[in-house]
C-alpha cells in the first residue's frame, strides 16, 4: 500500500481494515451476548398422559391405558399376573411393518416398539414383554393375534409384561418415547428405511426422547 | 570439523562428477520433447475426458431402489403369467369381513379386522427348480404395500407349499386392507429371496381390474365370513 505523495494521501488513509476489525469485534460481541455458537437448548420432551396422541413420524400413536390382568392358572397352578399397556397405532408409512419389540438389555429393539425407549419402573424379564395386535374375536379362543401394522389401518397394540409371583404391580408406568425418520443407512447402506431419530450426529448417539408418557395402572380387583 | 568439510567436499565432487552425463541426457531428452508437447496435451485431454466420463457414468448408476427392484411380468385375473423362474395365476378373488380357518392343530379360528379381507385363489408352478413364494403383497393404487396378513395360519396359504416343476400348487393369499385400498390394486407374487439378496428377482404382478365402482360393489357384497378350506 504505497500511497502517492500529496495532500490527498491523508484522506486516503487505510480505514477499511480498522473498520472491518471493529465490525468483526462488534459482531462477535453481539453473538457472545446472545449466547455464542452453542446449540440452542432443545425443547424438553412433551409430557403426555393417558389418551394422548403422539406423532412418531412413521406412526400415529395413542396411549390408551395401562392395567393389570390376571389369568387363572390351569390345573391348580398359581395365577399368572400381567401388566398390560394398550396403544392405538396407525402406520403412516407406505408398507406393512411389524409391532416389533422394545430393546431389552443388549438385544436391540425393532420396528414400532423400538420407539418405547425406556420404561419406568422397568419390569425385567428374560425376553421382554410380548407385543402383539390381539385379534379381538367375538368367539372366545378363536382370536388370531397379529404382529403386523398395515399402512393406514389403526391397530390396537398391547404390550404384556409378566409379573413375578411376589412382584407388586407399579402404581403407574412411564415411557420415554422416540420418533422415526425416513432416511438412508442401515444394513443395505443406501436403502432408505425408517430409523429412530437420534439425539446427536454420532453413530452411537442415543435415540432422542420426544415425549414422556405416564399411564396410571388400573389394578384388577383380585389383586 | 575436518570430516564435515571433507564430506561437504565429497558431496560437492559427487554432485559435480555426474554433471557431464546429466547435461548430455538432458540434451537427449530435450530432442523428442519438442514434438511430444502436442502428444502430452492429447494425453491430458484423454485423461480429463476419461475422468469426466467416469464422473458422468455415476449418474447412470442404478439407485438403491432400482438395484433392489424386481423384474416384473404383468397380467390380469384368470391369466397365466410366466415370469422367468415361475408361473402364477390369480384364479379368483373374494372380499370378506372375516376369515375362518382351522389350523393344523387346534380349534377353528376366526380372523377379524377393522377393514376387509381380500382372499385370492392363487396357483403357481416352477420353471426349473422347486422354490417357495415370499409372502404376497397387495400393491395399492397409491403405491402402498400391504403384506399378506399373519392372522391366517401361513401353512394354509400359498407361501407354504414348495412350488414344483410340472404341476400347479393351489392355495390362497389373504390380505387385510382398508376397503378404500381395493380399487386399482394389484397382487404381487415373488419367490423367496435367499439370505444374500439377489438383484432383479422375477415377480408376477396381477392387476385385479377393479375400478372404484366394482371395488365398492365387492365391499358391499362382502361375505360376513369366508371359510378357508383346511388342509387335507
Amino acid at each position: 500500500m504505497t500511497s502517492p505523495p500529496g495532500g490527498e494521501s491523508r484522506r486516503r488513509r487505510p480505514v477499511a481494515v480498522p473498520i472491518a476489525a471493529l465490525a468483526a469485534v462488534t459482531g462477535l460481541g453481539i453473538i457472545a451476548a446472545f449466547g455464542g455458537f452453542a446449540e440452542t437448548p432443545e425443547e424438553p420432551p412433551k409430557q403426555l398422559g393417558p389418551g394422548a396422541t403422539l406423532d412418531q413420524g412413521e406412526f400415529t400413536t395413542k396411549f390408551v391405558e395401562s392395567r393389570t390382568v390376571v389369568e387363572p392358572g390351569l390345573f391348580g397352578t398359581a395365577d399368572k399376573r400381567f401388566l398390560e399397556v394398550e396403544l392405538q397405532v396407525t402406520n403412516k408409512g407406505e408398507e406393512t411393518t411389524g409391532v416389533g419389540s422394545p430393546s431389552n438389555g443388549k438385544t436391540p429393539g425393532v420396528f414400532f416398539a423400538n420407539s418405547l425407549l425406556k420404561m419406568t419402573p422397568a419390569i425385567k424379564s428374560d425376553f421382554g414383554p410380548s407385543v402383539s395386535v390381539p385379534g379381538a374375536s367375538s368367539v372366545p379362543g378363536a382370536s388370531t393375534p397379529s404382529s403386523q401394522l398395515h399402512p393406514g389401518m389403526p391397530a390396537t397394540v398391547v404390550l404384556r409384561y409378566q409379573l413375578g409371583d411376589r412382584q407388586r404391580p407399579p402404581k403407574q408406568v412411564s415411557y420415554d418415547v422416540g420418533t422415526f425418520e425416513y432416511s438412508a443407512g442401515g444394513v443395505k447402506s443406501l436403502e432408505r428405511t425408517w430409523f429412530l431419530v437420534k439425539d446427536d450426529e454420532g453413530v452411537n448417539a442415543p435415540p432422542k426422547v420426544v415425549a414422556q408418557v405416564t399411564l396410571p395402572v388400573r389394578q384388577a380387583g383380585a389383586l | 570439523m575436518s570430516s564435515v568439510t571433507s564430506d561437504a567436499v565429497n558431496t560437492a565432487s559427487d554432485a559435480v562428477a555426474p554433471a557431464g552425463p546429466a547435461s548430455s541426457t538432458r540434451r537427449r531428452r530435450r530432442a523428442p520433447r519438442q514434438p511430444g508437447r502436442a502428444r502430452r496435451a492429447g494425453v491430458l485431454a484423454v485423461g480429463a475426458a476419461l475422468a469426466v466420463g467416469a464422473v458422468l457414468l455415476q449418474s447412470a448408476a442404478l439407485s438403491s431402489e432400482a438395484s433392489s427392484a424386481h423384474l416384473t411380468w404383468t397380467g390380469s385375473v384368470g391369466e397365466e403369467v410366466s415370469a422367468s423362474r415361475f408361473s402364477a395365476e390369480v384364479k379368483a378373488i373374494h372380499v370378506a369381513k372375516a376369515v375362518e380357518f382351522t389350523p393344523l392343530s387346534g380349534k377353528p379360528k376366526k380372523a377379524e379386522t377393522s377393514g376387509v379381507f381380500l382372499v385370492a385363489e392363487v396357483a403357481a408352478t416352477a420353471t426349473r427348480t422347486p422354490q417357495k413364494l415370499a409372502p404376497p403383497v397387495l400393491l395399492g393404487q397409491d403405491g402402498k404395500r400391504y403384506t399378506a396378513t399373519d392372522k391366517v395360519d401361513s401353512s394354509l396359504t400359498i407361501t407354504n407349499p414348495y412350488i414344483q416343476v410340472g404341476w400347479w400348487a393351489q392355495s390362497v393369499a389373504v390380505f387385510e386392507i382398508p376397503a378404500s385400498a381395493l380399487a386399482g390394486s394389484r397382487i404381487v407374487l415373488a419367490p423367496q429371496s435367499g439370505f444374500i439378496a439377489e438383484a432383479l428377482l422375477p415377480e408376477v404382478e396381477v392387476d385385479l381390474g377393479l375400478d372404484e365402482a366394482s371395488a365398492q360393489r365387492l365391499v358391499a357384497n362382502a361375505k360376513d365370513v369366508y371359510p378357508l378350506a383346511s388342509k387335507k
